[in-house]
């Protein structure tokens, strides 16, 4: 019996001694050559955001008893904190304007541009490094540089979609407008002469009341 | 006696069939094998196997800092990787980070810094003196990117910072050579020449404000 159980405890030390340890496998580093794109994106818009990404963790062993699955949560915290600066852009892709998104009238004094829709783009973030916090109970392990990494993806993701109810689109349209319309008019264009539309508006047939306003005031 | 001695085997015998025996109990071994599952479970399986984790992510809302008007029209774009590695010595212990961070650098024309009259037209020839190609967003990286592919010890968030600061640093070295800037140029030019012919320009002169 007692050369049994050594036997059983050497296997165990064995393993310890190994480790079991998942990140055994490590890719290469790989760095990719820099990517450069021929572009012409007019930005007119960027916001600023902070956002604190928060991240909790519950844990319980699953099991069954008597057919029945059971799961028992185990206590103890496991708490992530990271806030994030992050600067959206939106912007105006002019690759996607042909000769047919300008036009001028025959007498060469009104002058129509057709721009397409606005995108955007999260320019660049940062982490608050100095306030990111973990709070983690005795019995429960750090977060994983992985598990970081995933959850910053998520809290990415979440930044552009909440952009979506904010006004950085219109806002990017009437800017889009004060950047074109001194050069239409140095062009030679008088600011009455000049119309500048968006490609969804044709689509919806929908000339947004409030962008139309917010035009004039900037001719006024 | 007989019956007696029979009921002892019969005991015996179950106890035999019980996998934990009074015998075993006993043995210092198994209590040296406990502690080892034990530690087994605590460094280990704390986080996997059985257990089941249940994420939740708070979605806290995303705060607007600042709104800017901005008139930046960005004619190159690179997407850039810089690998970033570091080493802390301390008295009793070291620690090591290798990062690989991505960013994008935008090179372009910033129209608010372009002189008061950069668009003069006469009859059919424009003149167009552009501002000069810049780096728009001097932020570039997306740290919300950024890969560690290796970490010991703990590391600081001083030096997490200027881990950062030296790639974008590495980053802006790569974006401002010579060729992208002339790239972004030569793009500028055929953008106002595109646009300024659609509007009837027969001759366009583009240059650049040095």
């Amino acid at each position: 019996m007692k050369r049994t159980l050594l036997i059983i405890t050497t296997i165990l030390l064995g393993v310890l001694l190994t480790g079991c340890s998942k990140n055994a496998q490590k890719s290469p580093i790989e760095v990719a050559m820099p990517m450069i794109n021929n572009c012409s994106k007019l930005h007119t818009a960027q916001y600023n955001v902070h956002k604190i990404l928060t991240y909790e963790d519950m844990t319980a062993i699953e099991g069954s008893l008597f057919f029945e699955k059971i799961s028992i949560p185990i206590p103890g915290e496991r708490k992530l904190v990271i806030p994030i600066d992050a600067t959206i852009q939106a912007y105006i892709d002019f690759s996607q304007i042909t000769k047919e998104n300008i036009n001028v009238d025959s007498e060469g004094k009104k002058v129509t541009i057709t721009l397409p829709n606005p995108q955007i783009v999260l320019s660049s973030a940062k982490i608050d490094y100095k306030n990111e916090k973990q709070y983690l109970s005795w019995n429960r392990s750090k977060f994983s540089n992985e598990e970081k990494e995933n959850f910053l993806r998520q809290g990415r993701a979440s930044i552009l979609a909440s952009m979506a109810n904010s006004d950085i689109i219109d806002r990017s349209r009437v800017n889009a407008f004060k950047t074109l319309q001194p050069i239409l008019v140095a062009a030679g264009f008088s600011p009455e002469n000049i119309t500048v539309t968006f490609s969804d508006e044709i689509e919806k047939n929908k000339h947004s009341e409030g962008i139309i306003k917010q035009l004039s005031i900037i001719e006024d | 006696m007989a019956l007696t001695n029979k009921s002892t085997t019969k005991k015996r015998q179950s106890r035999n069939k019980n996998f934990v025996t009074d015998e075993m109990v006993r043995s210092p071994w198994f209590w040296v094998g406990l502690v080892i599952l034990g530690l087994i479970y605590f460094f280990f399986l704390r986080d996997s196997g059985n257990e089941k984790k249940k994420a939740t992510i708070d979605e806290t809302p995303t705060c607007i800092t600042s709104i800017k008007e901005i008139a930046e029209w960005e004619f190159l774009t690179l997407q850039i990787e810089e690998f970033v590695d570091t080493t802390v010595n301390k008295k009793l212990s070291s620690a090591q980070a290798v990062k690989i961070y991505k960013g994008t650098a935008r090179l372009g024309i910033n129209t608010k810094k372009a002189n008061k009259n950069w668009i003069v037209c006469e009859g059919e020839k424009a003149t167009i003196t552009l501002p000069e190609i810049e780096l728009l967003d001097k932020s570039i990286i997306d740290d919300t990117q950024t890969r560690t592919f290796y970490e010991t010890g703990t590391i600081s968030a001083t030096v997490k910072e200027k881990m950062l600061q030296s790639a974008k640093k590495k980053m802006k070295a790569t974006a401002l050579q010579k060729e992208n800037i002339a790239i972004a140029e030569e793009n500028a030019k055929t953008e106002f020449k595109n646009i300024f012919t659609a509007l009837g320009y027969k001759t366009v002169q583009i240059s650049f404000k040095k």
